[in-house]
């Protein structure tokens, strides 16, 4: 093959001139691109970036906007997280058993004990009889945070009553009943809460037991 | 863009001289008949939009050379490109049958050698002015040549070369 056989190929190549006018006319009445191209593909170091944007935004969303959104003012929509306050003095357990458990109460170092139902008497009757839309408090007792009063649960964690007073303020359907009469307005008739069948009347709390995110909470 | 009825009538001179020589570095590049006619026409699209005015004729030409050349390296590289296939077509230009022979040989080289080959032998550019239009260095467009120009003549005699690129 010699220069002038691929110089003599190439001359065989070449446009119309209608074709050539068309290309003209083309771009000069806009015509300009075939379809398939008239969308400029982004580079790939563009797609990927927008690609990492947008996963962010996503997951910043999904992390910090929807958690907010509670679930009738309670539950986090996305966790089911309804634990309200973390502390390191209630080391709570997630176990069943704990649903029916009996309160004590001890006037002379006033600490609340917890013990499983099977262990003792638990008058549960208090709790299904509980009017949910009612709430009492003496104003009398200050509910202070820096209480002393704090309840033990039995396998020897601890529950303090600022525990018990944030889990009332979260859960608006529970009651912290401070003496025997309030109890009495409640229609409650069970004063029976200590070991030895006498009513204490430092504290008492009913909670619902219809909150299953609370277990500690509900064997109280 | 408003054109005047002048630049209107400079850019269809344009397209009528130099035309050919963009749809020859095209399909030299793509060895298919409509996707150079496209890239044709996207390269003088490209001149339309370009505001920029050239020195003479010859480095207009050198311009769309080297558009043409980047165009084609774009196509190449596109999803459509890569995930669709082309109709067939050898009916559409007619080449003695001398003509076909060699530009099916250089069909067999890769798209640079071909490259080197059209604007050394057709394009009677010289070897560094090949480099940059092709944006390599000197002996980079030097040595594709001479490959070329080896892998082309053993192709003719019959001898089996395979592309290294």
């Amino acid at each position: 093959m010699k220069g002038n056989d691929i110089k003599k190929a190439f001359e065989g190549l070449e446009l119309s001139k209608e074709k050539k006018d068309g290309i003209a006319n083309n771009i000069l009445t806009g015509g300009g691109l075939s379809p398939h191209r008239r969308k400029k593909y982004l580079p790939r170091g563009k797609q990927a970036a927008i690609l990492v944007i947008s996963l962010l935004l996503v997951y910043t969303f999904v992390f910090s906007v929807l958690p907010l959104l509670k679930y009738n003012g309670e539950e986090s929509v996305i966790t089911g997280n309804s634990e309200p306050q973390s502390n390191d003095n209630a080391q709570l357990q997630n176990d069943p058993s704990e649903k029916n458990a009996e309160v004590s109460v001890e006037s002379s170092t006033g600490t609340v004990s917890v013990e499983n139902s099977e262990k003792g008497d638990v008058n549960s009757t208090a709790i299904e009889q509980s009017e949910p839309e009612t709430s009492v408090i003496d104003p009398e007792v200050s509910v202070d945070e820096s209480d002393d009063i704090s309840g033990e649960i039995d396998n020897g964690e601890w529950l303090t009553f600022q525990d018990i007073v944030l889990s009332a303020e979260f859960y608006p359907l529970s009651y912290i009943v401070t003496s025997a009469k309030q109890l009495e307005k409640l229609g409650k008739q069970t004063a029976d809460f200590t070991n030895d069948g006498s009513f204490f009347d430092k504290l008492c709390v009913v909670l619902p037991v219809d909150k299953p995110l609370i277990p500690y909470i509900m064997s109280i | 863009m408003e054109r005047s009825y002048v630049d209107n009538e400079l850019f269809r001179t344009r397209v009528q001289m130099f035309g050919d020589t963009v749809f020859r570095v095209a399909f030299n590049r793509l060895q298919n008949l409509s996707d150079a006619e496209d890239i044709t026409q996207e390269v003088f699209l490209a001149l339309y939009l370009h505001s920029k005015d050239f020195d003479n004729n010859e480095h207009l030409k050198a311009w769309l050379i080297r558009v043409a050349i980047n165009k084609c390296s774009d196509l190449k590289k596109s999803f459509w490109h890569n995930r669709t296939e082309g109709i067939k077509e050898s009916v559409a230009y007619t080449f003695d049958s001398t003509d076909s022979d060699v530009l099916s040989e250089l069909k067999k080289l890769s798209p640079v050698y071909r490259d080197v080959i059209y604007l050394y032998y057709y394009e009677g550019y010289k070897i560094n002015e090949i480099a940059v239009m092709t944006g390599v260095s000197t002996n980079t467009a030097s040595s594709r040549l001479k490959r070329a120009r080896k892998k082309l003549g053993l192709i003719l005699e019959g001898a089996e070369v395979y592309e290294g690129e």
